[in-house]
């Protein structure tokens, strides 16, 4: 069998001397896993950066097989972030949180089309703090954890509440912590005091 | 097991090495006993009897501190920090580089748990010295730069001159050919003419 969909690089994990697998965050199939031949090579490194869109054919004899990908790159996110430090944290935070927290192959349309809202903000780089504390709401929202629409307008309060319930609801069930570029970010923003602007116009998105 | 089973187990552990191409090279040693295998299990010994871990830059030689910590003629007012020794043997290839080194030992990675206290960080910020240039020589990747961004808030305010290798169209590169994340970076590090 085999399907054709759209997805963002989550984590791409080497094996063996030259494949990798890849996990992606898939529009309608939800977190996918799947092998891809030559991922470790130079070319193929640079599109399996975390954040990038890529467009994925899965082919597998059944579904719950491993199977493998091939892709093509549609927008390479993480290359236009590497020189905001604050922004690409921000990325390998969404990202990490994602391959941390959701189930394998089950679709969230509604995250995913915040996912794509939130690296829009992140490319674009104006008002992104505010777009990534409303992402992880709508996060803690696919995984059952809904909160109140505009329960924290200040991102800083907003994003130690988010981080409070992953960290107990989703993560340490798992025997895991919040992801360490999802705490440095924290402390970073925390640091950025009055500069951070409010969530309010965030959340209409 | 058989010696010879146990020669072809360990042959296949090299990387670009299976069991069966392991078969042919352990054939191909028994068949050249003097000449190659003998030698080669000499040196095998003995490189793994000298070689060590330097203790200022973690290269790995024979010396301690290595060769290049050594060397008197190297300028110790750069030090350029690179994720591997490939990396560190690559960079000396280039002859391009006659400072020093500090080789991290990886990168910070959120999906691999990763953090500062598993690199060498901490021992690279006691290296340091004030109008020193630090060159942040890590990959162009998402871990890579997350490390180099780490590096360089912690030495703000150490009087370091901080700088990175920069990132864009490889030598003989053709632009056609070029990913679009390659072609970004060079677009945003574009300089005058």
């Amino acid at each position: 069998m085999q399907w054709v969909d759209r997805g963002f690089v989550l984590a791409a994990r080497p094996h063996g001397e030259s494949a990798a697998v890849l996990e992606l965050f898939t529009s309608e199939h939800g977190r996918h896993l799947g092998l891809v031949y030559g991922g470790q090579s130079p070319k193929r490194r640079a599109s399996l950066q975390p954040g990038n869109a890529v467009e994925a054919k899965w082919r597998g004899r059944l579904p719950e097989h491993l199977g493998s990908f091939t892709l093509e790159l549609l927008f390479a996110h993480a290359a236009r972030l590497l020189d905001e430090p604050l922004r690409l944290l921000a990325l390998s935070a969404a990202m990490a949180l994602l391959s941390a927290g959701l189930p394998e192959c089950e679709p969230a349309p509604d995250l995913f089309a915040a996912t794509q809202g939130l690296l829009a903000a992140l490319d674009e780089g104006d008002r992104w703090a505010p777009h990534y504390m409303v992402w992880e709401h709508r996060l803690l929202a696919a995984l059952g954890f809904g909160l109140p629409r505009g329960v924290e307008s200040d991102v800083r309060a907003g994003l130690r509440l988010t981080g409070r319930i992953l960290l107990r609801e989703v993560l340490a069930p798992q025997g895991r912590g919040l992801p360490a570029a999802r705490k440095r970010l924290a402390i970073l923003l925390e640091r950025a005091g009055a500069e951070v602007p409010a969530a309010s116009a965030a959340w209409a998105r | 097991m058989s010696e010879l089973d146990a020669l072809i187990e360990l042959l296949a552990k090299l990387p670009g090495l299976g069991p069966r191409s392991a078969r042919r090279a352990a054939l191909y040693l028994l068949k050249r006993r003097e000449r190659l295998m003998e030698p080669l299990a000499a040196a095998l010994g003995e490189a793994a009897a000298a070689i060590r871990t330097c203790s200022l830059c973690g290269n790995l030689d024979t010396g301690e501190p290595c060769a290049i910590c050594r060397d008197p003629e190297r300028e110790a007012s750069a030090i350029c920090v690179v994720e591997d020794v490939a990396d560190l043997w690559a960079l000396e290839r280039t002859r391009a580089f006659r400072g020093r080194y500090h080789v991290l030992g990886g990168t910070l990675s959120a999906l691999d748990g990763v953090g500062p206290e598993d690199l060498t960080i901490a021992r690279l910020l006691s290296r340091l010295e004030r109008g020193q240039e630090l060159i942040l020589a890590l990959g162009a990747t998402v871990e890579g730069q997350t490390t180099a961004h780490y590096i360089a808030e912690r030495v703000a305010g150490m009087g370091v001159t901080v700088s990175r290798l920069a990132q864009g169209v490889p030598i003989g590169g053709e632009l056609d050919y070029l990913d679009d994340g390659t072609l970004t970076a060079a677009l945003k590090a574009r300089r005058a003419l």
